[in-house]
């Protein structure tokens, strides 16, 4: 295996064992400015967190060209500290109660993380319909470890966030599949970040200025897109993300959306836009010239932070590429580490070719 | 003196789904054979290991510590690199979706449970749990290649982890009842031959989350004199019901139960306040879900007794056990392997 197979995959594993659900994106905030330090030419962080990295091209008639990618992941909220010491909770951001119970997650409180389990009761003492039903997430807990309410309140008070805690791992055939908690949107994150590493200095566009927008909030509402398209008032947006498929065995295949290693999935329509179809277009060409794997997102499903910056401002040119990603908002989404590759290949492809 | 945590971190990590509690046999010898004078193996897998008082005549006590633990077994290889499973002892599939796995094929393959996608969900089947034979393995491996790594029958387990909660709890799979046999090795391997008053056999028995095998086996070859089953016992939980559940952190917790031997166990109890060892009892009317239900009953019925540790999430890859608890309980057993039961 040689060290450059490795070396954008270090990244996505410390983006994705950060810790950073939607409103607490401090940490992934702090290690994606030292990743782009002295790599752009101006870089600011606006009221609600989002990081705006500014590369501004060579030529004289620039049109400004965002690519967005969200820093936060889907996590938990403590609620309640109940009198057992155990922690009541809420979710931030959309979860399947499914892929919840007996999970690890860390809670943050004002100093340090605090290990936890999300438990339910065990299945020794479970009724027989229990055992044929979801738990919902009212029933589920965290436990600390604490046996007091008093125990349980010196390590974490109501409002401290949690996220899942779960190992990167490198797996599968030729070592090409990934798993972690964050890849939904640390790929995005990672891509935009290795994106412009290469590009300044050496590889300045013409045409073009280039926006990073690494945003907040995207898994709760997509706020933090709202005040960066705001303010960045672009003519472009490329939104680098992870999407849901189902690609999985037993699953028709007009249902499955995208396929594992099939290059990024660019998307016609979700649930929150409908893309410029030029762009689109323009994208796909753009692929086949340059022989990038690529595929169309096949289902209407999801939806991202383009749903607020197409209809920004005067309205803006959108497409969004996405990281086909097995079980998505868990423990242990799965992507393969070629998609990733690919979506950066077109990523730069489109940037050197742009504007259309 | 054994340390506890590195003795149950290491036995954690050993892969013994029912019915393959070889895998990793050479690894358990290491860690337990040097505290025993021998060792010898039955037909149904037992691990015995025995250690020998000064006194020939000493009783044989048998320490009955089942050693495997539940996990799956692979029934199908699919397209794609998926693989179906059915399940060895009572797995829930409430933690299964996206749960990460072991897969022990010609390779040790690292796998996660796939989980359906919310535009898939029929909004009628949304609260359904899945059934096992349901739950697909994503491996990441082709269905050609997969084939030469794993077959019909290959076991798979959870992902071994290990980590901590604050209050000094250990987390991982299958200390259901690895949490046991640390401590009865822990309580075993200091003691001489001198302070003995019994002749031990461990049998680290095979098989018991299948129907309580090895144990069965086990106490009819053994043939002891007295019989102490150590297993975990459900710890308390906000919706579990209190009569059915040992605190955690509280100590051994010992079984009153009619299937169990009264003096025995009023011993171990006398032990524990004489030595002032925390404990506390549970009440198993007519079962203990444990070896000790076929162990009692074994040739002509042995006197047996039911010391239990408190175990969080049990039959999950997340089980929680307070190493407090462990140690208490090997101390409490060593009170009783250097006490006589009265007559």
């Amino acid at each position: 295996m040689n060290t450059e197979h490795f070396h954008d995959l270090n990244l996505i594993e410390k983006l994705s064992n950060t810790f950073g659900p939607s409103g607490c994106e401090d940490s992934v905030a702090g290690l994606i400015l030292s990743q782009i330090s002295g790599f752009c030419d101006e870089v600011t962080t606006d009221k609600l967190g989002n990081i705006i990295a500014v590369i501004r091209g060579k030529g004289s008639q620039r049109q400004k060209l965002m690519l967005a990618a969200h820093m936060d992941e889907v996590g938990f909220m403590i609620s309640y500290i109940e009198d057992d010491g155990t922690l009541k909770f809420n979710t931030v951001g959309g979860m399947d109660p499914r892929v919840l119970c007996g999970r690890r997650v860390h809670i943050l409180n004002s100093s340090r993380i605090i290990p936890g389990i999300i438990a339910a009761k065990p299945i020794h003492l479970q009724k027989k319909e229990e055992r044929k039903e979801v738990t919902p997430i009212e029933k589920m807990y965290i436990d600390i470890g604490a046996s007091t309410r008093e125990e349980a309140a010196t390590l974490c008070s109501p409002g401290d966030y949690a996220t899942f805690d779960s190992e990167f791992v490198i797996f599968g055939e030729n070592l090409q599949r990934i798993k972690g908690k964050a890849l939904d949107d640390r790929m995005g994150c990672a891509l935009l970040i290795e994106v412009m590493r290469e590009i300044y200095d050496e590889n300045l566009p013409d045409n073009l200025d280039l926006y990073f927008a690494f945003t907040v909030r995207e898994e709760v509402g997509l706020s933090g897109a709202v005040t960066a398209a705001y303010a960045i008032s672009p003519d472009y947006c490329i939104v680098l993300e992870s999407t849901a498929v189902a690609d999985i065995d037993g699953v028709p295949e007009s249902k499955r959306v995208a396929r594992l290693g099939e290059g990024g999935a660019l998307s016609l329509i979700d649930n929150g836009t409908i893309y410029h179809r030029d762009f689109f277009d323009f994208a796909l060409k753009c692929a086949k010239e340059m022989n990038i794997k690529c595929q169309i997102k096949q289902y209407i499903s999801g939806g991202n932070d383009g749903a607020h910056i197409h209809k920004s401002k005067s309205g803006i040119k959108t497409i969004a590429l996405s990281a086909p990603t097995r079980y998505l908002h868990s423990s242990c989404c799965v992507a393969d580490i070629n998609d990733y590759r690919t979506m950066r290949q077109l990523t730069q492809a489109l940037i050197a070719k742009m504007p259309f | 003196m054994i340390n506890i945590k590195e003795m149950l971190s290491s036995l954690s990590s050993l892969m013994s789904v029912s019915g393959f509690e070889r895998y990793d046999k050479d690894r358990l010898l290491s860690l337990i054979s040097p505290y025993f004078d021998a060792y010898r193996e039955d037909a149904v897998g037992n691990f015995i290991f025995i250690k020998k008082a000064n006194n020939e005549d000493a009783p044989l006590m048998l320490i009955d510590t089942h050693y495997d633990e539940i996990g799956m077994l692979v029934t199908d290889i699919k397209d794609n690199g998926f693989l179906s499973v059915t399940n060895v002892g009572g797995l829930d599939t409430r933690i299964m979706p996206a749960a990460e796995v072991t897969i022990y094929g010609k390779e040790m393959l690292f796998g996660v449970v796939d989980s359906t996608p919310p535009h898939l969900k029929d909004p009628k089947a949304s609260k359904k749990l899945p059934k096992v034979s349901e739950l697909l393995i994503d491996t990441g491996y082709t269905k050609e290649t997969l084939s030469k790594i794993v077959s019909i029958g290959t076991p798979v387990s959870f992902y071994p982890r290990i980590s901590e909660l604050e209050g000094g709890y250990l987390v991982g799979k299958g200390l259901d009842n690895k949490a046991c046999v640390a401590a009865a090795v822990s309580a075993i391997a200091p003691l001489n031959a001198d302070s003995l008053r019994y002749n031990i056999c461990l049998n680290l028995s095979t098989r018991e989350e299948i129907g309580l095998v090895g144990g069965k086996v086990g106490a009819y070859h053994i043939d002891p004199d007295y019989a102490i089953v150590l297993d975990v016992n459900l710890a308390a939980a906000p919706d579990a019901p209190k009569h059915r559940t040992v605190k955690p952190g509280a100590g051994p917790s010992v079984s009153l139960s009619a299937v169990t031997d009264r003096a025995l166990t009023h011993h171990i109890i006398d032990r524990a306040k004489r030595a002032e060892i925390p404990y506390q009892t549970v009440v198993e009317t007519v079962s203990t879900g444990t070896n000790a239900d076929v162990i009692a009953l074994s040739r002509c019925g042995v006197p047996t007794a039911v010391v239990s540790v408190p175990l969080k999430g049990m039959h999950t890859y997340t089980e929680a056990v307070s190493l407090d608890d462990i140690e208490k309980t090997a101390r409490l057993l060593r009170e009783i392997l250097t006490s006589e039961v009265p007559k």
